[in-house]
C-alpha cells in the first residue's frame, strides 16, 4: 500500500489525488497531499508512476501497513524507480511504445498469453 | 485501428509503417480522453454512479451519482445509457480491480435487465502471497513448489494450472521461482523491460525471482477476467431494457470466449469493439427519442444500499464494511469458489441471502464515500448471489467453472444460463447459438 508522501520532494501538484483510482489521497491548500484512506489503496502503483517529483512510495504489501524510512529508500535509489523502469522519467523511452508482446511469446514458447 | 491511428496513437513503427498488433493501456486511455474531450464530452472523474433513472415505461433515461472529491451529487438526463463499469473482482486487490465491484450489474438488474454466464466468475490469478500484481505471463518461466520443495508440475505448454496450484495451496504454502530463465540473462533483461510492474513486489521485498523462490497465492479476478456479465441481445450491445446498453467487462463475453478467456487480449479487444457498437446503438436510440429524451418524467431505479426517505426510523443503516467482509468470506476462499460443490454453494447462498436481506436501506446524510461504499456492498452481494446461483445450476465443469462433484464437461450442457432478480434470484436456460455440427470437415485435395 501507499506508505510515503515525501513532503521534502512533493511539489503540491496533486496529480496523485487525481489519478488514484480509489481516492486514497486528500488534497490540502499549500501543502502536500495526505494519505487519508490507506486501507482503500489497492497497490496498483499508478500514483508512483505519475508523480513528477518521485515523492511517493508504494510498498509491496497490499494487505497490511509496513513502516518505511524515507532516508533508506533514498539511499537505496528506490524513490522513482518504477517511473524509471517504465521509461516515464524525463528522457525515458517507454517500453510500452515498442513491440514486446510477440517477442515475449517467442521467448517463452508457444501459446503464452496474459 | 485505422481510426485509432488517425487519432494519433503512437504505434511502434517498422520500415516506416505502423505495427498495429497491440495497444498499450495508458497510451490508449490518454488518447481516448483527448478524442472525447475534442468532441465536446465532459468527463467526470471520481464520480461514481449510484443508480439509473428510468421513465414511466421503464426505459433507461439517465443516471445519478456523487462526486466524491467535492462531496456533491450529480444527475445526468440522457436518451440512453451505456454501462461500462467493468466486471467484479470482489475487492480482492487483484491489480487495478478494486473499482470493479459489479455496480453496473446491479444497475441493470434494478432496471429489469438480465445477466448471462455468471457461473464463469471464478477466475483466479497467481500473484505473490503478499502483493497485488496479478500479471501472469512471466510464470511460463516458473517452477512451482510446495513447502518441501517438490515440483508441482503446474506449468504445461507455457500455462500454469490454477487448479493444481489451488489444490496445493489448500495443503500449505506454494512457491514460485522463474528458474527456467535462471541461466538466461538476456531473457531476464527482456522480462524486466516488457513488464516492469511484475518485478515491483519482488524487488521491493529483496527477492531475486530467478534465483530465489517466493510465496505465491491465487487472487480472485472474478468476472474481470471471467466471462459472465450483462446479457446483450443484438449487435448494438443492447440489454433487454430499452435505452440500456453494455460494453466491456460489464457485458457478457461468452459470445467471443465461452467460459474462459485466459488473458487480457480478448477482453481488451472486446472492450474496444463492444464500446464502439454500444455507443453507436445508444446514440441511435437517443436520436430516435428526439427532444423527449431529456424531458421525460424519471425516477431512481435503485434500492438496496441506498438511503430510502420513506423507510421507517426502525430501519438501521447497514454496516457496509461488515457486508463486504461477509461477501468476501464466501467468494475469496479457494475451497468455496475455485473448487465448487453443491453443498458449498448452497451454504454460501444461505449466507449471501442473509446479507442481502440486511441491505434494506442506506446511510442517511452520508458523505459521498459512504454512499459509494454502501452501494458497492449491495452490488457485491447481488453479484455473488447471481454467480453462485448460476454455479449451482451448471452441474458440470466447463471453462473456469469447476465443480468437484461434477468434474467432467457435459456436452448436453452447452446452453447459456440467464439470471437476474434482486430479492428473488431467478435463473433460466437459453439454447446456445448454433447446433453442434459433428460432420467431418471437407478438406480440399
Amino acid at each position: 500500500m501507499i506508505e510515503l508522501v515525501s513532503t521534502s520532494r512533493c511539489i503540491e501538484c496533486n496529480i496523485c489525488v487525481k489519478v488514484c483510482p480509489t481516492n486514497v489521497f486528500d488534497a490540502h491548500p499549500d501543502a502536500a497531499p495526505s494519505i487519508a484512506r490507506q486501507s482503500d489503496c489497492q497497490t496498483c502503483y499508478l500514483c508512483e508512476a505519475y508523480c513528477p517529483a518521485d515523492a511517493l512510495y508504494v510498498a509491496a504489501d497490499a494487505h497490511r501497513h509496513v513502516d518505511v524510512s524515507e532516508g533508506q529508500l533514498v539511499t537505496d535509489g528506490v524513490l522513482g524507480s518504477y517511473r524509471r523502469s517504465l521509461g516515464w522519467s524525463p528522457g525515458g523511452d517507454p517500453a510500452a511504445l515498442h513491440e514486446t508482446a510477440n517477442v515475449l511469446r517467442g521467448l517463452a514458447g508457444p501459446g503464452t498469453i496474459g | 485501428m485505422d481510426l485509432v491511428e488517425s487519432w494519433g496513437y503512437p504505434f511502434p513503427r517498422a520500415d516506416g509503417a505502423a505495427v498495429r498488433r497491440g495497444l498499450q493501456g495508458p497510451e490508449y486511455m490518454k488518447l481516448m480522453r483527448k478524442v472525447a474531450r475534442r468532441a465536446g464530452v465532459e468527463i467526470l472523474d471520481h464520480s461514481p454512479a449510484l443508480e439509473l433513472l428510468v421513465d414511466r415505461d421503464g426505459a433507461v433515461a439517465g443516471a445519478r451519482g456523487v462526486q466524491r472529491q467535492e462531496d456533491r451529487p450529480w444527475t445526468v438526463r440522457a436518451g440512453a445509457v451505456v454501462i461500462a463499469t467493468g466486471g467484479c473482482a470482489f475487492l480482492s486487490k487483484a491489480l487495478g480491480c478494486n473499482n470493479n465491484t459489479g455496480d453496473g450489474y446491479l444497475f441493470a438488474a434494478e432496471a429489469g435487465g438480465e445477466l448471462s454466464g455468471m457461473e464463469f466468475s471464478s477466475q483466479f490469478a497467481v500473484s505473490t502471497a503478499f502483493g497485488s500484481v496479478t500479471k501472469t505471463a512471466h510464470y511460463s518461466w516458473a517452477v512451482f513448489t510446495n513447502e518441501a520443495g517438490d515440483d508441482l508440475n503446474a506449468v504445461k505448454d507455457g500455462h500454469y494450472s490454477a487448479s493444481t496450484i489451488g489444490r496445493a495451496l489448500l495443503n500449505g504454502p506454494v512457491y514460485a521461482q522463474l528458474s527456467k530463465a535462471r541461466e538466461r540473462p538476456e531473457v531476464q533483461a527482456f522480462l524486466r523491460y516488457a513488464q516492469p510492474n511484475f518485478f515491483l513486489p519482488l524487488d521491493r521485498s529483496g527477492i531475486n525471482p530467478f534465483t530465489q523462490r517466493f510465496p505465491v497465492t491465487l487472487t480472485l479476478e472474478g468476472t474481470v477476467r471471467g466471462t459472465g456479465g450483462i446479457r446483450i441481445t443484438d449487435r448494438t450491445c443492447a440489454s433487454t431494457v430499452p435505452g440500456l446498453f453494455a460494453a466491456g467487462d460489464a457485458a457478457t463475453r461468452e459470445l467471443i470466449c465461452g467460459g474462459f478467456t485466459g488473458g487480457g487480449s480478448h477482453n481488451a479487444a472486446w472492450a474496444m469493439s463492444s464500446g464502439s457498437w454500444a455507443g453507436e446503438g445508444a446514440a441511435e436510440h437517443a436520436l430516435a427519442l428526439g427532444a423527449s429524451a431529456v424531458t421525460r418524467d424519471v425516477s431512481g431505479a435503485g434500492f438496496a444500499g441506498l438511503h430510502d426517505k420513506r423507510a421507517s426510523a426502525s430501519v438501521s443503516d447497514p454496516d457496509a464494511d461488515a457486508v463486504i467482509a461477509g461477501v468476501q468470506n464466501e467468494m475469496l476462499p479457494l475451497d468455496k469458489n475455485l473448487f465448487r460443490t453443491e453443498r458449498g454453494l448452497r451454504a454460501s447462498l444461505t449466507e449471501l441471502d442473509a446479507l442481502w436481506a440486511s441491505l434494506r436501506g442506506g446511510p442517511a446524510d452520508a458523505n459521498a464515500r459512504d454512499q459509494q461504499r454502501s452501494r458497492e456492498a449491495a452490488a457485491l452481494v447481488a453479484t455473488a448471489r447471481w454467480a453462485y446461483t448460476s454455479a449451482l445450476e451448471r452441474r458440470e465443469t466447463r471453462g473456469m467453472h469447476r465443480r468437484t462433484d461434477f468434474p467432467e464437461l457435459d456436452p448436453q450442457q452447452r446452453h447459456y444460463q440467464i439470471t437476474g432478480g434482486l430479492d428473488r434470484v431467478w435463473l433460466r436456460t437459453a439454447a446456445h447459438a448454433q447446433p453442434v455440427e459433428t460432420r467431418p470437415l471437407a478438406i480440399a485435395q
